[in-house]
Formats: C-alpha cells, structure tokens, sequence
C-alpha cells in the first residue's frame, strides 16, 4: 500500500543508520552462509583460506582497488576491468554474507584486541594520540570529529581497534567532511552537518557553524573518507589495547 | 417546454452562489480562478490555464499567507478553492473553511474519530471533493462525511468500514453527478478493497464493486482457495472520469499480504491493476493489470491522466500512467488497450512485454526468505504524488525516486483480524524518512523532478535533487511547473526546459500537491508544507 509500511521502513532505516557494524543491509551476519558462498564463488581464485593463488592475498585487509564496503560490493557484483576478477550476481543478502566474511578474512590477520588499560587508554586519549584534538567525550574536547561519550556502548573491541587500524574501511554518511573553495579563493572544510540540494551546513575546523550556498562556491567535494589517520605503527600494541580499553568504557552519561 | 428547458438549464448550468452544480465539475477548466476537485478537473491534469504567474515574472512570487495546523500528522492535503473560498482537511480527519485571499477562517470542523484505527502510512488525508453546497470528507474512521460547505455542520455520516479489520479512509472523494465515489486503505491489513457510489444527499450506497472478486465473480480464477478474503485492493487515492464514456477511471491497490506471494497463487485480480466501471452502475468494462501477482507491493495508487491525442496517426482517448512498478504506460482509455510500456527509470524485474501489455518478469524476481534485490525498492519509482499534464508542452511531470532498490524478503503470512499482514519484510540502504543526519547517497538512487514525453516515454528533463522527493506537480498555462520536495523547498521551474525560476525554503517536509487559483483578478498557488498551507503570489 501506499508508502508501503513506513514503519517496517523506519526500523530498516534506523537500524541501518544506528548499526555501522552491521552490514550495508542490516542483514545478521551468518559466518556459516559466508564461507559456503566463498567456497562456492570465490575460493578456485583467492584460495580456500584467502591467501592467495591466480588471485590476491586478501588476508592482510588491504585492497588494492579501495576497502570501503561501497569498493568491496561493487568488486563482487560487476568485477575489476583489465583484470580476470568477473562479477558475482549474487542476491543482495549473499553479498553482503560474502562481505562480511571478506572482512573477516582481513581482520583475521589482526590481533585480537587483549585486555588493557583503560586509565593508560585515557592518557593516551587527550595526550599523545591527540583524540581529543578532533573528539569528544562527556562535553570535553572537540566537536569536529564524532562525539564518543557512548563510542563503547556501540562498537564491541574487535571493531573500535578495526577502526583505529582502518579508519576508511567504513565512514558513516554523517561523518562525511566536505571541502568548498569559495569564488574569492577561500578553502572551507568541516564534517557536513545537514545538506539540501542548494545548501550544506558543517563544522569547520575551528568548531564554527558554516552554511554555505552551493551555487556561490567554485569547487564543492564532498570527502567519503575518514580524516582520521591510522594508528597502525603509529601506536604499540599495548598503547592500541590501552586505547580500546579506553574507548569501550565509554558507555554514555546516564 | 421551452420556458421548462430555460429553467433547466439555468438551475444546472449557472454558477448561483456558492453552488458547486455537477455541471460546474464537468467543465472545470473553463472556471480556472477556482480549484473544484482533488486534480484540478475530470481529467486530473493538476494543470491550471492561469497565466499571470509565468516564466518571466516568477521571480517574484512572494509569501502571502500561512495557515498554521494543530495537528502533527503528516499534511497531504490538496486544497479545493470555491469562489474566494478555500477548504482543505487537516489531517487526521478535520476541515478548514478560510478566505482565499487572507487565509483566515470562516469555520472549522473537528471530528471525533470512532475506535482504534490502525494505519499503515500516517493519519493522512489527501482532500475533499464538493458538491451544491456540500463537502464530503472521507475520515480515517471509516465514515464518510457530509458538512455544509457555509457552516462546517454535518449534513450525513455513513458508516463505510470498520477499522478494526485495518481499514481506513483517507482519499479525497471523487463526485460524478450525484454520487460520492470513494474505497478503503488497508492493503497492509488484508482487507478486501472496493470502489463504492454513495448518494450524496442521502449517504445511502448506490453501488459497490468489489476489487477483490468472491467466488463466482469474474476474475475469481485468478485466486485460489480463500486467499481473496483478505485478498486487498485497497483504493486510497482519487481516480479520473470521462464523461463521454461515462466511465470512472481508477487505481486498484496491491494484494495483500504484500511479498509473501506464494499463499495467493494466481494473478490476484483486480489488485495492482486500473479499472474503468460504469458511472451509474458500478459494472466493470474494462481492466488493465499493470503486475498480475504483484509480490512487491506496487499497487496502483497513481492519478490517471486523461489526454485525448493522436497515437501513431490515430485520435484516440489516451491514459497516461507513470506507474509505481518504474514504467510509464499509455493505454487507450475506451477499452483498456496497452500502447506503450516504457521503463522511466532503472527496472530489473521486467523482461518485456506481451502484445496485450503483460509484463514478461525476469526469472528469480519473486521475493524469497533470503532477499531478492529489485529495482524499483518498495517505494516505487514514483508513488501517489500527483503528476501535471500541461496541454502547451505536451509533457507530462512527475516525481520521481530514481535507481533505487529494496531487499524484498518473503516472510510468514498469517492472518489476524486488524493486524500487520505484510508476509515478509523489506530491507534497502536508502533512508526512507528524512533525517538531518542521514542523506541518500547518489549511488544508491536520488529523487528528482522528471519530465516526460508521453508520446515516447522518454525523459525530456529532469531536476535531480538532494534528498528524495514526495512533492505532487502542478503545471501552469505560464509556462510554471510547481513543486516541493521532503528537504523542505518549494519551487517554480520552466515548465519547457526545468530551469529554475524561484525557490523557497518552508522548512517541512511537503508530500502534497500544489493547486492555483485566483481572487480579485489576482493569481495565487497553494501547497500543504509540513503543517500549514502556504500561499503565494506576486509581489505587487
């Protein structure tokens, strides 16, 4: 019927908005109907455990043709040109089952994270790992970045150390930055706040609320990846488990 | 006989007062300073012959009023504007009489809704038909409604259906001479959907015709078992009417449940579907089935636009219908024959056509308990949201929700009186609501205002916008196509090329269709944004 079960819709919608460590569908990761689909598809090439053989290594959770799910699906679905990789017509569900076992064949070469710290995590938080130069957390440091005074309520470890290490695997929409070069010449960047089809709103780097005119800007791009760097090599591994443990304490103000 | 004939034709044909004769309704288009049925006229064009706003003064249009709801519900209204008198409906179930030209009330009615009614899609109403000196108001409670059009005081209420097996009203009537014609919303509740004629001085039903057919009926073959009990068809949105055939032109819903299509074996007529029926009698003449055995809930809430054309050479009485399944269909309106199916947007569930129009669907499209991925998503490439015909382009406008899929599940379909019947679910990346955080990504489908050539099928322009759009159209005898968006704006656009003309942010979401008229020789446009109606004209 009409707008066809706005409800069901809204559930679908929300879920997916609020759950970014669920797949691009909101589908329920199943390891099982993940590995059949790799056996069945993806094995001949990649090898039965994914280290490679007339295809890539894809155990190190590097891609050469770009990580994000968006790379990822579209490299299953319609293959690589000037490659032998051919696409997969996968049902929607399937891919995003072979995706996520994809992932998990690069988190595998990945340390599970132990238990650390969370007192040294949170020096390391405002100290030398400069977090809070970009984050913030119970109404101290910044707001450029993505408030994570609940970050541990919504991400188990396995994910937050994944997004230390990986941070452009997955960039929500509503962390998108944008960067607009005004006609007199004048660079503006921010993480967007809302956008409409002549406008968009952000927070720029000083914490300023910008609105800008899209038909008064000389380049408008919007950035999908994530401005933060990766920590890998740049943290030990303890400082990274001192870090997670940190950050998975963060539960939210009551 | 002579004197007699005069009488006649004077008590029929002369606008006396505020009296809305059926004769009026026939000719709308030649009284264009008012707004008298849900589309504009018969024809549903939503076209206004109005040319004071046009392409080169619409810069500056100007706010000339608000009228500010109580309500919260989502405002999809259509106003009717009678002689320097606007009504509309406020969602759920009230009505607004204002002076056109200031937007202060006359009266208000405030109806008390009877018992618990579930809807799918919003307390919504979409309008008001007119007739004499009547209002009729189609309330989400199932009764339909009669009010003084001077007074706002009821005049009849009949009991049309009963909300606890999830029906509901939320149509803007359609009067053919002295009858009120509406039908049901439930298609997500598993209700058996109707068309119904009601005689609109009394309230009593004149006629009724069924869109689920029960055994022995034609078209009953196409169910099997008792699927057709609950087998929807919902009617929820306005249909057209030729007078000269005498034919009431309309949309029929989807069957229900929605994606579990395998307990409804068969093409489950007269769902998703346009059926044409006897003005008088309610007696099916013809149908054309747009998705026999929809599984993915693309029913048929459209508008049919009525154009009578030359098709390859021929003058023929043409329907122009931009279907929710992504195609755009021309069928001859005298007997429902197919003439074009054209995909307007990105499909892959259809392989083709037959001769007589039946869809040839790509194997594997069926719902399935693990998801199948179909383009169009669930919303469809376009929806209920009126499209504009304008007679001076020859193109036909419409919002579109472009490239877009859902993961269609199939799911358990059991019945329970007054529930959810759905039979599965629907998952899709697209956000369906607006959220300020939350933006549809350009590869995952966008919005847009499009327009086409209904002789082709093909695009001519389109308006691609930020966020997806449920904006009706209006077109304009001054080159003006109006519409709004979800993000809020409301614009004019040429109507020949879609350059922008003017824009206003309203700052709510706009999910109705704009309508024109005028007072004092002044011409204004109206559209139901967020929850007020919002007027405009020139600055003077």
């Amino acid at each position: 019927m009409r707008s066809s079960s706005v409800a069901v819709l809204l559930v679908a919608s929300w879920a997916w908005a609020q759950a970014p460590t669920e797949s691009l569908f909101n589908a329920r990761v199943d390891p099982e109907q993940g590995r059949k689909l790799w056996s069945a598809n993806c094995a001949v090439c990649h090898g039965p455990e994914g280290k490679g053989g007339r295809g890539p290594d894809l155990t190190s959770g590097k891609f050469r043709r770009g990580g994000t799910d968006d790379d990822l699906y579209r490299a299953m679905r319609n293959g690589i040109p000037g490659t032998e990789m051919p696409g997969f017509p996968l049902g929607g569900v399937e891919s995003m089952q072979l995706l996520a076992y994809v992932r998990a064949l690069g988190r595998a070469a990945m340390p599970p994270p132990r238990g650390g710290d969370a007192a040294s995590g949170r020096e390391l938080f405002s100290g030398s790992a400069e977090c809070a130069r970009c984050h913030r957390v119970g109404g101290m440091g910044s707001r450029i970045g993505p408030d994570l005074t609940d970050v541990g309520a919504r991400m188990p470890p396995p994910d937050l150390l994944a997004v230390l290490l990986r941070p452009d695997e997955r960039v929500l929409p509503a962390q998108w930055y944008v960067r607009a070069v005004t006609r007199d010449g004048r660079t503006i960047t921010g993480r967007r706040l809302n956008e409409d089809t002549y406008s968009v709103q952000l927070i720029d780097a000083k914490e300023e609320l910008v609105s800008l005119v899209k038909e008064e800007l000389r380049e408008y791009e919007l950035i999908k990846k994530s401005p933060m760097p990766s920590y890998e090599g740049k943290l030990t591994r303890e400082q990274l488990d001192d870090l997670v443990a940190y950050l998975a304490s963060l539960k939210g103000t009551p | 006989m002579r004197v007699f004939a005069a009488v006649l034709w004077l008590s029929c044909c002369m606008p006396l007062g505020a009296q809305v004769s059926y004769n009026r309704l026939l000719r709308a288009d030649q009284e264009p300073q008012n707004w008298l049925t849900y589309s504009g006229s018969y024809k549903s064009w939503r076209y206004s012959s109005l040319d004071q706003i046009r392409t080169g003064n619409a810069k500056n249009l100007e706010l000339k009023w608000i009228y500010q709801l109580d309500s919260t519900d989502k405002f999809e209204a259509t106003p009717l504007v009678v002689d320097g008198v606007m009504y509309f409906s406020e969602p759920p179930s009230d009505v607004i009489a204002v002076d056109a030209k200031t937007g202060r009330a006359f009266w208000t009615y405030r109806d008390t809704l009877e018992g618990n009614v579930g809807v799918c899609c919003g307390r919504v109403n979409r309008g008001l038909a007119i007739l004499g000196d009547t209002l009729f108001l189609a309330a989400l409670d199932g009764n339909l409604v009669a009010l003084d059009a001077k007074t706002g005081k009821e005049v009849w209420k009949t009991r049309v259906v009963d909300p606890s097996f999830g029906y509901s009203l939320t149509m803007a009537p359609l009067v053919v001479k002295d009858k009120v014609i509406i039908g049901p919303a439930g298609g997500e509740y598993g209700i058996r959907g109707f068309l119904a004629a009601f005689d609109a001085h009394t309230g009593k039903e004149v006629w009724r015709f069924h869109t689920i057919p029960g055994p022995g009926e034609a078209g009953s073959e196409t169910w099997a078992g008792d699927a057709w009990q609950r087998g929807g068809g919902s009617v929820w949105l306005t249909g057209s009417y030729d007078p000269e055939l005498n034919l009431i032109i309309q949309g029929v819903g989807n069957p229900s449940p929605d994606w579990n299509a395998t307990v409804r074996p068969g093409d489950n007529l007269y769902s998703s579907s346009v059926i044409a029926l006897d003005a008088d009698t309610g007696k099916l003449k013809w149908h054309f089935q747009f998705v026999p055995h929809d599984a993915w809930d693309w029913d048929a809430m459209q508008i049919p636009v009525m154009v009578d054309a030359e098709w390859q050479g021929q003058q023929r009485k043409l329907l122009y219908w931009a279907h929710r399944d992504g195609v755009f269909y021309v069928l001859d309106r005298s007997n429902g024959k197919f003439l074009l199916g054209k995909p307007f947007l990105k499909v892959n569930w259809l392989a083709g056509f037959d001769e007589n129009g039946r869809p040839q669907v790509q194997p594997n499209s069926l719902p399935t308990a693990e998801g199948t991925l179909i383009y169009p998503g669930v919303q469809g490439g376009t929806n209920w949201y009126s499209p504009s015909y304008s007679p001076r382009t020859g193109l036909f406008y419409l919002s579109v929700w472009a490239d877009y899929y859902s993961v269609y599940q199939e799911g358990a379909a059991d019945y329970i009186a007054g529930r959810r019947f759905n039979g599965g679910d629907i998952r899709q990346p697209l956000a369906f609501n607006r959220k300020t955080t939350l933006f549809p990504d350009e590869q995952q489908g966008y919005g847009a205002l499009r327009a086409i050539n209904p002789k082709t099928g093909e695009m001519a322009w389109q308006v691609k916008f930020a966020d997806l759009t449920e904006g009706g159209v209006l077109s304009t005898a001054g080159d003006v196509v109006f519409t709004g968006n979800r993000e809020g704006y409301f614009h004019a656009f040429d109507a020949r090329d879609g350059k922008l003309l003017w824009k206003i942010s309203l700052g709510g979401y706009i999910a109705a269709g704009p309508v024109s008229y005028s007072v004092d020789g002044k011409q204004y446009v109206a559209v139901a944004a967020g929850h007020g109606m919002f007027v405009f004209g020139l600055r003077e």
